[in-house]
């Protein structure tokens, strides 16, 4: 009986089973701590975007207090009181006591003679050409 | 222990009044947030969040090629909050630091910041450079708070003040276009919605919405920065030198309305604007808003009511006695002359009030007052400046009038207009017979999109026939008399003088004129016309005197801006 015992295959060991307490236990806390980063991470990605749009609104304030700055000194540089200022003081034109017309075969001008206004709104733009990487794709051998 | 377990009146009791008041918190929690959601909701809102205004920008005010007028600057309002300084001495050094930022000794800020009278919040520096203003919001200084805002900048100067108006300190429109066109200017103000602590103040990171509103617009006007400087300067110098109480001058383009400059005295300086000054009498814009009696320059509509009813032409005569009868009243000419046998050029070049009275007599009443209204008296012109007045026009179908009345409004006494009025009329006179809705926006470019203003046509008042006759009689009565005071070397001008008395509620102050002139040129395709008004001149009571020279100083350098070219005898080829 010893004999036929050893000769007779061990018996199989009861499989582990796969879901236990413990790894269950594990797996919840696993994924409570991942939820949990996951939150941490999204607060601090909703936090971070927030500052960004902060500092972007707050530059975008600045660029278009600049914008105006900018346009008020352009104004006020092509004021007539300025203008007059510097041709009598920084020039010393007078105001002409005599004025000659001549007659010359050539149209006057349509508009009137002085600086581009700050407000002319530039000419209509050019519509783009194509994204480079519309090129590229058309120029590959493509089917 | 008989009565372990029993279920006794007391314990039902209690199991009762348990149950319902468990149903009566479920009920209350139920009603509370089931039923009225929405409304609970709100409430818990309002309490966590605060909503503050954002003023939208402010659109330009620009002149007719482009410059700007009026503009703004983004600044930034100080406050101060008292209550964060329980201790002096954070005062002062709060002081210590925003001293040099504003510009104004430590001392001084200390002294302001401890006195309370004005309340625990007030306003410290308004109209703070924008870097600044920055500068000071980035210290975070206990107790000073700023706040983001504009100011209304002026690259003109005081250029058409009166016209342009200002703004109150809550930046709308009080007077003038500012205030004319402030749904247009102004936009729509934004705001921002953030969560609050207990204080009121934001949570940092928070929850925050921004409700950007809509930007003002800007408006190009169909005044001209050049011209309306030239005019007020001019203006000035005329009502100095004769020492008169006020005066006005408005240049129009005869064919479309559009108005090219606009100004009146006395006036109030940008430069000089107390927004803590009562008088609100220098705020209005005179040119629209006061009448006059525009006197003999009248006299053209009359003339141009005869003519276009085919009742007369420019050499039909009549006979002047110097005097008529009307009424029970006698007139005579302005001068006491008698001028006989008179052609109806005559007629306007010597200014007649006895031509003027024949020709109602051919017209008969009704037609004249017909004729009136039509050319826009007795009705505003619609122009969409604030205060305009209607004028005061009493005809013979009114109760009060009397057959004299005829009389004195043929040659414009009786009748009341603004100088806007009176310069659209004669404008309707030369320009083909079309009365056109004078105006003086050319242009709104804003968030919406462009709109452009074309010229409005209101009625065909005389046919283009009459209105040429009348413009070659008008230049007759300029460059047909010598020296005449508003003639232009090398340019054909016409024109029209008027003078009268200054009405007063006893009737008329005889010593005391309004002196005006309208005219126009070149002559034959009028460019521009413009009425001159000075009110209550010392020197010289007369309208050819006074007012018609104003046009001929002013004429040449408009002719030369508008690139019009001069009579052919005048220029000289290379």
């Amino acid at each position: 009986m010893a004999t036929l015992d050893r000769l007779a295959p061990p018996a199989s060991a009861p499989a582990a089973p796969a879901w236990t307490p413990r790894r269950a236990i594990a797996a919840a806390l696993t994924l409570v701590v991942a939820i949990a980063l996951f939150q941490v991470v999204q607060s601090s990605s909703f936090t971070h975007t927030g500052q960004n749009m902060q500092r972007l609104e707050t530059q975008r304030s600045d660029l278009t207090a600049q914008i105006h700055q900018v346009e008020a000194e352009i104004a006020a540089l092509s004021s007539l009181d300025r203008t007059e200022r510097a041709a009598r003081e920084r020039l010393g034109m007078v105001q002409a006591r005599r004025i000659e017309h001549v007659s010359v075969g050539v149209e006057a001008p349509s508009g009137p003679l002085l600086p581009r206004p700050l407000t002319n709104r530039p000419a209509s733009a050019e519509p783009k050409g194509e994204p480079w990487w519309q090129s590229l794709i058309k120029a590959l051998p493509l089917p | 222990m008989a009565r372990t377990g029993r279920f006794t009146w007391r314990l039902a009791l209690l199991a009762s009044v348990l149950f319902l008041s468990t149903f009566g918190i479920v009920g209350r929690l139920a009603y509370i947030q089931i039923v009225h959601h929405d409304r609970y909701s709100l409430e818990a809102q309002a309490e966590h969040l605060d909503k503050r205004e954002v003023r939208s920008s402010r659109g330009a005010i620009l002149d007719r090629n482009g410059f700007p007028l009026a503009t703004s600057l983004d600044v930034y309002d100080v406050y101060i909050d008292r209550r964060a300084w329980p201790d002096p001495s954070v005062a002062k050094d709060v002081a210590t630091q925003l001293a040099p930022m504003l510009g104004k000794p430590p001392e001084q800020l200390l002294t302001r910041f401890l006195d309370d009278s004005n309340g625990p919040v007030e306003l410290l520096g308004d109209g703070v450079d924008f870097d600044i203003g920055r500068q000071i919001e980035d210290m975070a200084l206990t107790g000073v708070t700023v706040a983001h805002g504009t100011k209304r900048f002026y690259p003109e100067g005081d250029v058409g003040s009166a016209l342009l108006g200002f703004l109150g300190r809550d930046h709308s429109g009080l007077s003038g276009l500012e205030a004319d066109f402030d749904d247009l200017l102004g936009g729509q103000p934004g705001a921002i919605y953030f969560e609050r602590d207990g204080g009121g103040q934001p949570i940092a990171f928070g929850r925050s919405r921004v409700d950007e509103g809509r930007p003002g617009a800007d408006v190009r006007l169909t005044i001209d920065r050049y011209l309306q400087r030239l005019i007020e300067n001019q203006l000035d110098i005329e009502i100095q030198q004769h020492q008169a109480s006020g005066g006005t001058i408005i240049i129009m383009d005869p064919k479309t309305g559009a108005i090219m400059a606009m100004a009146s005295r006395p006036s109030f300086k940008l430069s000089q604007l107390s927004l803590d000054d009562t008088n609100q009498d220098l705020y209005r814009n005179r040119a629209v808003t006061d009448l006059y009696e525009p006197g003999s320059v009248l006299k053209v509509v009359t003339m141009a009511t005869a003519i276009d009813l085919d009742l007369v032409n420019p050499n039909t005569t009549y006979y002047d006695s110097g005097t008529v009868e009307k009424g029970g009243y006698t007139f005579k000419n302005w001068d006491f002359t008698a001028n006989g046998t008179t052609t109806m050029t005559q007629l306007l070049q010597k200014s007649l009030n006895t031509g003027a009275i024949w020709l109602s007599d051919q017209i008969g009443a009704t037609r004249l007052y017909d004729s009136l209204k039509r050319f826009g008296f007795g009705d505003s012109t619609h122009s969409g400046l604030g205060g305009e007045a209607s004028g005061l026009l009493r005809t013979n179908k009114d109760t009060g009038w009397y057959s004299a009345d005829l009389a004195t409004n043929s040659y414009g006494q009786g009748i009341a207009a603004t100088p806007l009025q009176v310069i659209t009329a004669i404008s309707a006179v030369i320009n083909g017979g079309h009365l056109m809705r004078p105006y003086i926006i050319s242009e709104v470019d804003g968030p919406n999109g462009r709109r452009v203003y074309d010229p409005v046509v209101v009625r065909q008042v005389i046919s283009e026939k009459s209105s040429a006759t009348l413009a070659e009689m008008m230049h007759q009565v300029v460059d047909g008399v010598p020296a005449h005071r508003a003639q232009v070397k090398g340019y054909d001008v016409g024109g029209k003088t008027g003078t009268t008395l200054v009405s007063i509620p006893t009737g008329y102050a005889l010593d005391s004129t309004l002196a005006t002139f309208v005219g126009f040129a070149p002559a034959q395709n009028p460019a521009f016309i413009m009425l001159v008004k000075i009110d209550q001149p010392k020197d010289d009571p007369l309208g050819g005197i006074v007012a018609a020279p104003v046009f001929g100083k002013l004429a040449p350098s408009i002719l030369q801006y508008l690139n019009i070219a001069p009579n052919s005898q005048l220029a000289r080829s290379p």
